[in-house]
């Protein structure tokens, strides 16, 4: 029995170590037209790390150039224009899978499911979305 | 001489900074049937609420793996992004692990926990790992290196400042007076319109912060870690 605070090296407890950092940048098109009870979405993928290592994620929007979202997912509310009502709030997410053993995924996706709603315009400006990625040495024996 | 940061984040190793350490280590698979749930209570035996982390796999070998919140895509993704839905939280005896699966097919869900500390703890721990044939310190690899962490008690919006310049790595929980939570597998929120929707709720760092918005699940406290990493 150890008591791990008290140490700032110790090999008693299993490390948490870094193993990879990258990115993935993509662009949210302004004003796509999104049909009724259809979706937008778009995949952006990139190779990273270690198999299975787990990982954190930050996501970033030009729309808040500063503010860095901790987590997998981000959803983002946004103006846009209802072909039958006019200005219209409506959400997109963005979230992170992955896709293979070294490629980790971000994915867009914009839901037109109104309840008899018409077209969706999304927001007139185009947005960057920055997926900021770190991997780290899975902390199990393999 | 107070720690150059600059240098400290440079190097694989240093005495200046903490090294993480995972006090918790656990597995197992859960069989999730089609469209079902399944969750395994997995008591942990530690004089404290952990902060846990989940990473699982529909594989033995986790050559593909997620944390929680993230998954494979949905095939349909009308209603749920993911197809499996996956979260873990723990309390003063358990780590609880819980599968939603979206998919029309049965799977078997292999997961990890692991945990760490929390930074009002000083408890006397069993080891994750020993020292002798098994090294856990080596050169070849970059250790974390803890700059800060704490325990905050929130009230609306909250502010931690670390002043480091950049966007470090941070890991978060979030925590009510029974239960912590990695915030990653909840959904953040940013509202970018021009009206008030349903508020702004988020955990977001900047170069010289890290910050609390809104109410997520009724959560009293900010479990934090930041790292010199980037």
């Amino acid at each position: 029995m150890t008591k791990p605070s008290n140490f700032i090296l110790d090999t008693d407890f299993t490390t948490y170590k870094n193993d990879a950092i990258g990115s993935i940048v993509f662009t949210i098109p302004g004003s796509i037209s999104i049909p009724v009870n259809t979706s937008y979405k778009a995949s952006y993928s990139t190779t990273l790390g270690t198999a299975g290592a787990p990982s954190r994620a930050f996501i970033n929007s030009s729309a808040s150039p500063a503010n860095w979202y901790v987590g997998q997912s981000l959803q983002v509310v946004a103006d846009g224009i209802d072909s039958l009502f006019g200005p219209y709030q409506y959400f997109y997410i963005i979230y992170i899978t992955r896709t293979g053993p070294n490629t980790v995924t971000a994915n867009v996706q914009i839901d037109n499911y109104g309840f008899g709603s018409g077209t969706l315009t999304t927001e007139t400006t185009a947005r960057t979305i920055t997926v900021k990625l770190a991997t780290f040495i899975p902390p199990f024996a393999s | 001489m107070p720690a150059d940061i600059v240098k400290a984040k440079n190097f694989d190793l240093t005495t200046d900074f903490p090294l993480d350490k995972v006090i918790y280590l656990n597995s197992g698979s859960l069989n999730i049937a089609a469209s079902g749930t399944g969750s395994a209570t997995i008591p942990h035996g530690l004089p404290f609420i952990p902060l846990t982390n989940l990473i699982w796999s529909t594989t033995p070998d986790f050559s593909i793996s997620y944390m929680a919140g993230s998954g494979p895509a949905a095939v349909d993704p009308t209603l749920y992004q993911l197809g499996i839905d996956s979260a873990v939280n723990a309390d003063a005896t358990n780590n609880v692990v819980s599968f939603t699966n979206f998919f029309t097919s049965p799977v078997t869900i292999y997961y990890r926990l692991y945990a760490f500390e929390p930074s009002d703890s000083n408890a006397d721990l069993p080891m994750t790992a020993q020292t002798g044939d098994t090294f856990t310190l080596n050169t070849d690899y970059n250790y974390t290196k803890l700059y800060m962490q704490g325990k905050l008690t929130l009230s609306g919006s909250t502010s931690i400042f670390h002043g480091l310049g950049y966007i470090p790595q941070i890991e978060v929980w979030i925590g009510t007076a029974t239960t912590n939570y990695p915030p990653q597998q909840f959904i953040n929120l940013l509202d970018t319109s021009s009206g008030t929707v349903i508020g702004n709720v988020g955990i977001y760092a900047t170069a010289t912060t890290l910050n609390f918005t809104g109410s997520v699940f009724g959560a009293l406290y900010l479990h934090y870690k930041v790292y010199l990493d980037d």
